[in-house]
């Protein structure tokens, strides 16, 4: 979904510029990905609820990872 | 991609209304809709927005919209199920219940048919039911429906991407769904805002730009909900209980010396005691008091031979002279005791018989009687005679004389006194004179041997004494110590327990709350990532965006004479160059030049985007000239996709209408009826050709 909304991540070179990022910043493309997921399902929504939930489970999930 | 048509039941003012478009087909790409103002053209709009996007079109939709300022982001102002609540028609709950529905028709490059179907629930008060929304997608000839696997737990989102993939994203979607306002407020950021807003949305960023405010809000409100002690809260406490320890640790020690030292002492003080104790404790107070004891039974013995000594000094002599010497002696001064006594008592009363005498005769003269001389002496006479016989005779036993005329008085009553008192001594009182010297010699001479015996030892006992002393002095004043120490240990123990459950408390805290401030963080690198791209991703499109507005640029402002090309940065400043390079920017500030630039910029996004999307504008022609209206229509309409131009009455008509004539392809005229008070919007074809 996030590829489909973000266009960034979805053209080659678009791709390779985020992948770039997040290697630099240390951090997974993948939980990025997540996190946008999360963001696309609050819109058009007043209140964002149950994205700081969405939130906590994705880095819950990352660090969870990370120590394994 | 086109539509095919669009079903509207109970939407708004449309109680059931019917688009069916034509493929477009050479240059006739055009779907003409007009109507006055307030006639529906807007609530088609809608319609279409939100059936294709759902609750993500809802930014789309001028009147969802908040009043935005210069450059502000986009602010919703109502929520998705609040906007929907205004579209129900007013008759459409007349008997109960009711729901709207959008069906929307496409048609893809290989012309198969795509059928969107949203259908929105009601309650009877005209309130959307949030959660029974329908959304049902056919998909070719046969009408399969496009449903998610089953083991999608996401349906929405699935949907989402489905549409996003299918036709465009919702972030692209304000450039080929939009509106005059939307052009308005879009020209009201500035070149550069609208430029970076529009390659933004090219690429699908300013979800980026969402996720990373909601990153932002979401990481405050994780350290926020932490809560956790401070650093210096932490340090005073592990301070306190490092004095704490070191406190007890220095007791501790005392208490440990003292452990080893006080039974050593206590062994000691025993031995002491014990070895004291063996000879008699208190041996130099002994021997002093068998010195004491001596000195008493020898005075006792002194105090014996001088009673012996008095006694036969004194009394022994008279009592050698016999019981009946000392009774002869003793009756003797007995009877001349009561001589002088006698004669005492005589010699008294004659010193009294003159006066009386004296006396007695004179109170025989004051007697009425016939007394003579004679008669009155012979009376005192007798009176003398009588007197005087008062001490005669002598009382019994007087000595008829004086013997021992020493002894007269006093003396004689002591020598009385003693000589009774010999007849009470006897030989048990000399002999026992004489049993108590002995006794009291005997029993000194005992004291004496036992000091004596005692006094072998003494120095010895009295060093161990004072030894005793002083160890016991020690030992009560460590053990004293001791329990000092062991008082000020159970205290501090105590203080650190409360403060390592304190610690205890605040580690407790800070771990419950480490989770959430390491969610902060990575709230925060996400955001900082997001803030990075959002810098880097717009400059990889600029060259191409600046090349198409170019074109746009030209083919709407007619300023082709000034303008040669228009160049971004990577910074989205925009240049509007002349031929020689010259930037005349900023660009004429009218109303009208600025959204001629919107246009543009709208105009290359669709481009760049290389998507083939209907192209549905509302009412974009407000505060142009003239010329630019027709430039605008024109590049608008000077496209390979279907263009759905909705216009109001007054806009597309004249040269306007001749200038894009060509590529109209049908044309509709929305009129409204009134039924029982309530408008009812209706569709008719125009048969453009002959307008």
């Amino acid at each position: 979904m996030a590829r489909s909304v973000v266009v960034l991540l979805r053209s080659e070179t678009g791709r390779k510029l985020v992948r770039e990022k997040c290697k630099a910043a240390g951090l997974d493309i993948a939980v990025l990905e997540q996190l946008i997921n999360a963001e696309i399902d609050q819109l058009g929504k007043l209140k964002k609820r149950g994205l700081r939930d969405d939130f906590d489970e994705i880095f819950d999930e990352m660090d969870a990872e990370e120590e394994d | 991609m086109h539509l095919r048509s669009v079903e509207l039941i109970n939407w708004r003012s449309y109680r059931h209304a019917r688009f069916q478009f034509p493929r477009p087909h050479g240059r006739k790409n055009v779907i003409l809709v007009m109507a006055p103002n307030e006639f529906g053209k807007t609530s088609f709009f809608e319609a279409i927005t939100l059936g294709l996007f759902g609750r993500d079109g809802l930014s789309l939709v001028p009147r969802a919209r908040a009043a935005a300022g210069h450059d502000a982001i986009d602010r919703l102002k109502a929520s998705y199920s609040q906007f929907l609540s205004n579209t129900l028609h007013w008759q459409a709950t007349a008997s109960g219940p009711a729901e709207c529905v959008v069906n929307i028709e496409m048609e893809d490059e290989d012309n198969e048919p795509i059928e969107l179907k949203r259908t929105w629930h009601f309650r009877q008060d005209g309130t959307h039911k949030a959660g029974d929304d329908q959304l049902v997608i056919y998909e070719g000839i046969t009408r399969t429906p496009v449903a998610p696997p089953a083991n999608v737990e996401d349906r929405d989102g699935w949907y989402r991407d489905w549409i996003a993939q299918r036709f465009i994203h919702s972030s692209l979607a304000e450039f080929f769904l939009f509106d005059g306002e939307q052009v308005q407020r879009y020209a009201s950021r500035g070149m550069s805002g609208q430029v970076r807003r529009g390659i933004e949305g090219l690429l699908g960023l300013p979800i980026l730009h969402s996720l990373r405010d909601s990153l932002a809000r979401y990481a405050q409100n994780r350290r926020t909900s932490a809560a956790a002690p401070s650093d210096s809260t932490v340090k005073s406490v592990e301070a306190d209980i490092a004095r704490i320890e070191e406190e007890i640790e220095k007791n501790q020690r005392v208490l440990d010396e003292l452990d080893a030292v006080i039974p050593q002492l206590e062994a000691e003080v025993d031995d002491l005691t014990q070895r004291l104790g063996s000879k008699g404790e208190g041996t130099v107070a002994l021997v002093s008091s068998l010195m004491e004891d001596e000195q008493r039974h020898l005075n006792e013995a002194s105090r014996a031979v001088d009673a012996l000594t008095n006694l036969i000094a004194g009394d022994v002599a008279l009592g050698l002279a016999g019981v009946q010497l000392r009774k002869a002696a003793l009756d003797r001064l007995e009877a001349e005791a009561k001589r002088e006594g006698w004669e005492a008592g005589r010699n008294e009363g004659n010193q009294n018989l003159e006066r009386f005498t004296s006396e007695l005769s004179d109170r025989i003269g004051q007697l009425d009687l016939p007394l003579g001389v004679d008669d009155r002496e012979a009376i005192l006479d007798a009176a003398r005679a009588a007197y005087a016989s008062l001490w005669h005779p002598p009382p019994e036993g007087y000595a008829e004389d004086y013997l021992h005329t020493a002894l007269m008085g006093a003396m004689r009553a002591q020598a009385i006194a003693r000589l009774e008192a010999v007849d009470r001594h006897s030989g048990a009182e000399i002999a026992g004179h004489a049993e108590r010297f002995n006794t009291a010699v005997a029993t000194a001479e005992s004291r004496k041997r036992e000091r004596l015996d005692l006094e072998h030892t003494a120095p010895e006992i009295e060093e161990q004494t004072e030894r005793l002393k002083e160890r016991s002095e020690q030992l009560g004043k460590f053990k004293t110590q001791h329990e000092g120490a062991r008082r000020i240990i159970d205290a501090r123990e105590s203080d650190l327990a409360n403060r390592r459950a304190e610690l205890g408390r605040h580690v407790s805290r800070i771990g419950a709350s480490a989770p959430a401030l390491r969610r902060a963080r990575r709230a925060d690198q996400f955001a900082a990532l997001i803030g990075d791209l959002l810098k880097d991703a717009v400059p990889s499109e600029v060259s191409e965006v600046a090349a198409e507005m170019t074109k746009a640029w030209k083919s709407m402002a007619h300023m082709s004479d000034r303008i040669d090309r228009i160049e971004i940065t990577p910074d989205c400043e925009v240049r509007m160059l002349t031929a020689e390079g010259l930037d005349v920017h900023p660009i004429d500030k009218s109303a009208g030049a600025s959204q001629v630039f919107t246009q543009a910029l709208i105009t290359a996004i669709t481009k760049v985007s290389g998507r083939n999307f209907p192209f549905v504008v509302d009412t974009p022609l407000a505060r142009l000239s003239r010329t630019q209206r027709i430039g605008v229509l024109k590049t608008f309409t000077d496209r390979p996709g279907q263009v759905v131009l909705l216009s109001t009455d007054q806009e597309v008509v004249d040269e306007k209408l001749d200038a894009i004539r060509d590529r109209i392809s049908a044309a509709f005229e929305l009129k409204v009826t009134i039924d029982k008070g309530i408008s009812v919007t209706t569709v008719h074809c125009l048969d453009w050709e002959q307008m």
